[in-house]
């Protein structure tokens, strides 16, 4: 049913720009995500790890890499929640700060390959010809070699290994992923009627582009940099966990890598590789659901009907739908 | 890769952390390469096999 008829009565067509909720102004776009229940819960669970990492030094008890042999290999406890690695520092520290690292990197990652997807996929598209061709050939290239082998000889190269490096590096091996998708779109784009109308009407490229095709594919680019996002949380995870990121800073991959290295579960400490790694699962799902809210909202046929919860009730206990 | 790391498995990923973190450049890139081949020659495998059983993708 909901399939035939869209529910376009929702503000998809045009979203308030702005609505007063009380005294608070809310922008239109955070409204549409807060109205799907996808993006709620991914909104909040991401918005949560955020604001961890942002009060970070104010709930963490200890510096992430003070050790104390006579507080190592604790289980997790009052004194210390998520339990102390093998040189006796306190995980929880290590999560909590850890998570100002992963999250940014992840963040200044999907950022740049946005960028250099945004900008490629749709000069791609627009010019067409020889420009597309070459761009596609590229965007193929780096989607046939293996994502994560090659970060890991890319970052056996490198001789600093700081975070701005560590970002350009994951961009520069993520943004065929996203500029494909973005192509594409681009590319559907380009033929529908209003493009064209603007483009007979002697719009200058520029207006067309930016003031046709790109407010039209906001959305497609909002999902594509959180796509990004947590492919790059989980690859630089990934990435430290193999020893190949900066050893000396604190971040879920490298508290994980420790934990590895310290042989921790062959010793029956499960803490030191539960609490990084269940940090890291509840970003990523949080980044999952917030991208299936933005599709959704941003692509009626995906929709679904909330079936009423009456009828859920009686599904369950077996009498009549 | 991961996998490989966890278990100590003795395979190609575990062997390209290795090589990555004793700085062996050429057998890392050596490894590389052999796997970009395989996944490459899997892909055709899967074009070629999907071409077999999908008669719709035929043409004349």
């Amino acid at each position: 049913m909901s399939q035939l008829e869209p529910a376009l009565d929702l503000s998809l067509a045009a979203p308030p720009r702005r609505v007063m909720r009380g005294r608070l102004r809310v922008p239109g776009w955070l409204l549409l995500l807060l109205r799907n229940g996808k993006s709620r819960t991914g909104l909040a669970m991401v918005g949560f790890m955020v604001l961890i990492a942002l009060i970070a030094p104010l709930i963490s008890i200890a510096h992430p890499n003070d050790f104390n042999l006579l507080a190592a290999r604790q289980s997790p406890s009052w004194h210390h929640l998520f339990g102390t690695t093998d040189q006796g520092s306190d995980i929880f520290s290590q999560v909590v700060l850890g998570a100002r690292r992963s999250l940014l990197l992840g963040a200044v990652a999907g950022a740049l390959a946005t960028a250099v997807a945004a900008t490629l996929g749709i000069t791609a598209a627009y010019t067409g010809g020889m420009v597309d061709d070459v761009v596609n050939f590229l965007i193929n290239v780096f989607l046939t070699i293996p994502a994560i082998p090659l970060l890991v000889v890319v970052s056996g190269y490198l001789k600093s290994r700081s975070m701005g490096t560590m970002a350009v590096v994951l961009a520069v091996v993520l943004w065929a992923f996203e500029a494909r998708i973005l192509r594409g779109q681009a590319l559907q784009l380009k033929s529908r009627d209003f493009v064209q109308a603007a483009k007979a009407a002697g719009e200058s490229t520029r207006r067309v582009v930016f003031g046709e095709l790109v407010p039209n594919m906001i959305s497609r680019i909002a999902a594509a940099f959180v796509l990004v996002f947590y492919i790059a949380l989980l690859t630089d995870a990934g990435l430290e966990f193999l020893g190949l990121g900066d050893m000396t800073k604190t971040s879920w991959g490298v508290t994980l890598y420790w934990a590895q290295t310290n042989s921790t579960v062959l010793q029956g400490e499960w803490w030191p590789f539960f609490f990084p790694g269940a940090a890291l699962a509840f970003t990523v799902l949080g980044l999952v659901l917030l991208l299936a809210g933005i599709d959704e909202v941003s692509n009626p046929r995906l929709r679904t009907e909330r079936p009423p919860r009456r009828r859920l009730v009686a599904l369950l206990i077996g009498g009549r739908a | 890769m991961f996998v490989e790391y966890i278990f100590s498995y003795p395979g190609a990923g575990f062997t390209l952390q290795q090589a990555v973190l004793g700085n062996d450049y050429a057998l890392a890139q050596a490894i590389l390469v052999v796997l970009s081949v395989c996944v490459i020659a899997a892909n055709l495998l899967m074009d070629l096999l999907n071409l077999v059983l999908d008669p719709r993708l035929r043409t004349g």
